[in-house]
């Protein structure tokens, strides 16, 4: 049984780190929204390995609250799912923010110049 | 052969199937080229690796409280999953994100083509229709405007230095552009949405 759930263990952890890679990449809110669905559904399964490798049931209520939830979450992304320019599908780097920050800083000091005067 | 090894290498055998469905699954949405192709791999741990691996859980544990548990689980996995599924390709389909290419056949996309071209077949054969609406959709305007005029008028005549004034004299013309855009909406519908 050690040898299953250590080669389950190991499955399990592979998907959830490729469904970690695609919620980053993206390149839409639809394919992050999946990519976690995917993950939320290895956790399931990692919980019900842990279950069954050990014999417990206190962890059930979570199996339970996992499987509504994740619904739940999908759905309301989906709801307000809009049409993204390309720019904006991906993660922006570090540098991105912090230009992205400085051309909104210096705009609103303007802003704050013109109201004084 | 005691009953108990054999409910334990049954849970084995299923426990390393769910796990294998969802390593595909991982796989699938990591390399699989669009959304829709994603999604489809997406369902396989969601349906069958689930059920798989609860049925494990049950082996191991063999109580029929944590039977009906599991059985509630996978009633709820099977009840939100096409739902959560058909909500995200819908979305999908409706902000453009899948590839025409990638599919064998499109209905949606005939359908639209039909109608539209239906459209202009009924256009081509009465033009009158078109003219008519047009006509109509002028008077309409035309009347709003002669309201709003007639509004302005009325505050004008009236108090004077209000401050709610500014805000009610804008609000005609407000209200008229308003009711042009619903009017121009109907045609805006009968196109087809492109996707």
């Amino acid at each position: 049984m050690t040898v299953v759930a250590i080669v389950c263990g190991v499955l399990l952890a592979a998907a959830g780190i490729m469904a970690l890679i695609r919620a980053e990449r993206g390149p839409s809110m639809l394919n992050r929204t999946i990519a976690l669905d995917v993950f939320a559904t290895v956790i399931i399964g990692a919980i019900a390995l842990e279950a069954a490798y050990s014999k417990r049931t206190d962890t059930l209520p979570i199996l339970v609250v996992l499987s509504l939830v994740g619904f739940v979450g999908s759905v309301s992304i989906a709801r307000f799912a809009a049409v993204e320019p390309e720019e904006q599908r991906r993660v922006r780097t570090a540098a991105e923010i912090a230009h992205d920050e400085e051309v909104r800083r210096r705009a609103q000091e303007k802003k704050e110049q013109e109201g004084t005067l | 052969m005691n009953w108990e090894i054999v409910a334990d290498v049954l849970a084995a055998v299923c426990l390393l199937l769910g796990a294998f469905l969802t390593f595909a699954a991982g796989v699938g949405v990591l390399r699989f080229p669009d959304l829709l192709a994603r999604m489809h791999a997406a369902t396989k741990p969601q349906v069958l690796g689930l059920i798989l691996m609860l049925t494990a859980e049950a082996l191991r544990v063999r109580s029929w409280k944590v039977a009906g548990l599991l059985f509630l689980v996978i009633c709820f996995q099977l009840l939100t999953a096409p739902v959560a599924a058909h909500m995200v390709g819908r979305a999908g389909v409706r902000t453009g994100q899948m590839r025409s290419e990638y599919l064998v056949t499109n209905e949606l996309e005939d359908d639209q083509n039909e109608a539209e071209a239906m459209r202009r077949r009924a256009l081509e054969r009465d033009p009158q229709v078109n003219r008519d609406l047009e006509r109509k959709l002028e008077a309409r305007i035309l009347k709003m405007r002669a309201a709003a005029q007639q509004v302005k008028e009325l505050q004008s005549n009236g108090q004077q230095g209000n401050g709610q004034q500014g805000k009610e004299s804008r609000s005609p013309e407000e209200q008229c552009t308003e009711e042009q855009g619903k009017e121009e909406a109907p045609e805006a519908q009968s196109k087809p949405e492109s996707s």
